[in-house]
């Protein structure tokens, strides 16, 4: 017996019983990826060229589903509930098991919790579609699909939160402070949203901010901390090394805590609110490059020296670029937050770049990190294939890039002309932005290459068609008891 | 206290701090406005929609339009929205105060329209540009709204809806391109967008 | 009305007051005392502090580490 057994054998005993609820949320999530990408693909598409796929092909009808209006609010509720959401909770689900050192119990619950979010995901989508969406932004799915994926919330979050409960003594990381703020934020922030919009609908000033309080700390107090929370756990486990400051991540997260959520009034400036509401708001953007740059400086210390290792590990690569990516988007939000240049970028691409650094750059890219580190685990093989991997990286690493570089430059332009009221809206502003716009669907394509290569490659893991590892084994099986 | 409680009290602190200030107090201090009312004439602003009006706003909810217009003018120190004709004055809270939800948008792929009904009343034009954008602005990128058209065979005599529509957009000869009730009620709610009335707290410029 | 208001903005300076007592506390308690061994709580016997727990598939690290040795060494 080698001293690390029986460390290795509970592990993997942990990792068996998430292994129904995390590769089901995966498949979901993987599902819901594609299906938004393809949402996004046409939307971009359309936003250059009105007339593409306005009717159903080869046929004379025109169908609203297929409108813009209705494609781009798809595509955002695809990407944000079925894709981020899922995947979040996959990776919040195996990360606590890990972390509190217990097993997963009634993991048949948490499953069942899964196919719900996705039969409430797929009747929202659906309904958009059909122009039952309500035009509130983040918050277009009907009523009663917020009801159900409520259900489906606390199904998943209780059992999560049941093995924090029963952890294993010892100290809980900052992963789990994280993961534990998330679970409990995202309720109070959705069914808040909820009721003052949807149910018992408040008048209209009201409604916009809680609107947008709720939209920005979808991100900020929902995806980043799950994002941050991966990131701390998979830098140091990948490397090898312990995070280089633990004082910092403490300080990280509690003034992550205390700033993030009063940032949503940044995104009415100018807007018909009372001022003070919009200075609170700015401040605490502002303020929030303390808990970014704090964060920034831990994952870059525990790196130094270890950069080789990005060349050598696809978890380590897309994570990093992650961490990257959150603190420019962050140090970026902070800069659209300052009056004189949201008078510039407000209601510009400039402002859709920015949601797509945050979203997919830094979030999404963690969480393919995630998914790398994690499916082996739960399937029992190794990833198959180098060069899908590679492919994935790089297709979506350029994609996003390119996506981000094209909409900053075109909504830039497109600022600074609206500020010009002897430049005509039409056809000065809408020609110059075109460009930008053709670019940002260039950007979707590379992004949809990388997606399908991924999903290829998941499935055959799914499958069984996973790599044996020959040589040293980065996982174990469950293992009967005399080895 | 253990680790638990204490952080859920962290958690749970933080997280009322900013609950209590961007949606509590919002609420009570400006969540029941009231309208401005005319004493001598007894208008009262912001203007009641018609029951037309209000359904086109649904339909303009159902159509997406907020993914490229904006319902809300800037002052003059945050953008030049005045100075280019979408409004003689910014929009302030009690604009919104019957809109639930307020459309307020945070793309301006396309113009603002705030004011739309007092820029472009003309029904005929709302259809047409609805039906085709691009046959009064050729280099538009928005999309046809076609689908809350029909296109049917004229029966008799054309009917006084009918869209009038130049050559390459025309219907077949023939037929006709009128308005669904959909459509009428979304160019109902489009000519009531109006804001250009005084309010205490937002005058009208001096001439 | 009033009444509302105080309320509020009594219980946000009374939070702000106890966020500021709580770290006092903690500070006090020792709780930052130790900080550091929580950073280590990820690793194990298993998989201890040193030890690179994900690779490309079928990379050999050793070989591919001593083969860019070789060939920086044949640059020379």
């Amino acid at each position: 017996m080698m001293p690390g057994d029986n460390d290795a054998q509970e592990r993997a005993e942990i990792d068996a019983s998430c292994r129904g609820p995390v590769l089901l949320f995966f498949a979901s999530a993987v599902f819901w990826l594609l299906a938004g990408t393809l949402f996004g693909l046409v939307s971009s598409l359309k936003l250059h060229n009105p007339y593409f796929l306005l009717k159903l092909p080869f046929t004379d009808i025109y169908l609203g589903a297929l409108n813009f209006g209705r494609v781009r609010p798809a595509h955002l509720n695809a990407v944000a509930y079925g894709w981020a959401s899922v995947v979040g909770l996959g990776v919040c689900i195996w990360l606590m098991a890990r972390l509190c050192r217990v097993r997963l119990r009634y993991p048949g619950v948490v499953c069942a919790a899964g196919v719900l979010w996705n039969v409430g995901v797929l009747s929202g989508i659906i309904s958009i579609l059909l122009g039952h969406g309500t035009s509130v932004e983040w918050m277009e799915f009907p009523s009663y699909v917020t009801f159900i994926l409520f259900v489906s919330y606390a199904m998943i979050s209780v059992w999560a939160v049941d093995m924090f409960v029963h952890r294993k003594p010892g100290h809980v990381y900052v992963s789990q402070w994280y993961l534990m703020a998330a679970l409990f934020w995202f309720p109070w922030l959705y069914g808040t949203a909820n009721i003052l919009i949807n149910i018992t609908p408040v008048q209209g000033a009201v409604e916009g901010i809680v609107n947008w309080w709720f939209g920005h700390n979808a991100l900020g107090l929902w995806f980043t901390p799950i994002g941050i929370a991966s990131a701390y756990y998979f830098i140091p486990k990948v490397i090898g090394r312990p995070v280089h400051s633990y004082y910092l991540s403490a300080f990280g997260f509690w003034s992550l805590a205390l700033f993030y959520s009063w940032n949503g009034g940044h995104h009415l400036i100018g807007g018909p609110i009372p001022a003070w509401v919009i200075t609170a708001s700015v401040v605490a953007s502002i303020m929030m490059i303390i808990p970014v740059v704090v964060t920034a400086i831990n994952h870059h210390m525990t790196l130094r020296g270890h950069f080789e290792m990005l060349k050598y590990s696809p978890t380590l690569r897309f994570v990093v670029f992650g961490a990257m990516s959150y603190t420019l988007a962050s140090l970026q939000g902070s800069s659209m937050a300052i009056r004189s240049v949201n008078k510039i970028t407000h209601f510009t691409h400039y402002t859709i770049g920015h949601s797509h650094l945050g979203l997919y750059a830094f979030y999404t890219m963690i969480m393919f990190g995630a998914m790398y580190y994690i499916v082996p685990r739960l399937t029992g093989s190794e990833w198959r294939s180098s060069v899908l991997i590679k492919i994935h990286f790089w297709a979506c690493a350029y994609g996003i890039i390119t996506m981000v570089v094209v909409l900053s430059i075109g909504g830039l332009i497109q600022g600074f002309m609206l500020n010009d009221p002897k430049i005509p809206f039409y056809p000065n502003i809408i020609n110059a932005t075109k460009p930008y716009l053709i670019g940002r669907s260039v950007s979707g394509i590379m992004l949809t290459v990388g997606h399908l290569a991924f999903a290829y490659h998941f499935l055959l893991m799914l499958v069984g068609m996973g790599r044996d590892s020959g040589g040293p084994t980065l996982f174990n099986q469950p293992q009967e008891e005399n080895s | 206290m253990n680790r638990l409680t204490t952080l859920f009290l962290g958690f749970f602190v933080t997280f009322l701090f900013a609950w209590l200030g961007l949606v509590i107090i919002p609420l009570i201090s400006f969540g029941q406005l009231e309208p401005q009312v005319n004493p001598d004439t007894g208008e009262s602003y912001p203007v009641v929609r018609s029951g037309l009006a209000e359904r086109g706003k649904q339909v303009y909810q159902a159509s997406g339009c907020i993914y490229c217009h904006s319902q809300q003018v800037r002052p003059a120190s945050g953008g030049s929205d005045i100075e280019r004709g979408w409004g003689p004055r910014r929009t302030v809270a009690r604009d919104y105060m019957y809109d639930k939800p307020p459309l307020l948008g945070t793309s301006r792929t396309g113009p603002d329209l705030s004011n739309i009904g007092h820029r472009q009343p003309s029904a005929k034009w709302h259809h047409q540009h609805l039906y085709a954008p691009q046959s009064i602005s050729p280099d538009s990128i928005m999309a046809p709204y076609r689908y809350l058209y029909e296109t049917r065979r004229i029966q008799g005599a054309p009917s006084p809806d009918a869209l009038e529509l130049p050559a390459p957009y025309a219907p077949a000869p023939g037929y006709e391109v009128v308005p669904t009730e959909e459509a009428k009620a979304l160019v109902a709610y489009l000519q009531s967008l109006d804001h250009t009335y005084a309010l205490p707290e937002a005058p009208l410029p001096k001439e | 009305m009033w009444i509302y208001y105080t309320a509020i903005v009594g219980s946000i300076i009374l939070m702000g007051g106890s966020a500021l007592y709580a770290i006092y506390w903690a500070a006090k308690g020792g709780q930052f005392a130790n900080m550091e061994n929580g950073a280590r709580v990820i690793f194990d016997a298993g998989e201890p502090v040193g030890k690179v727990t994900d690779l490309f598939p079928g990379l050999d690290l050793e070989k591919e580490r001593a083969r860019k040795e070789a060939k920086k060494k044949r640059k020379i």
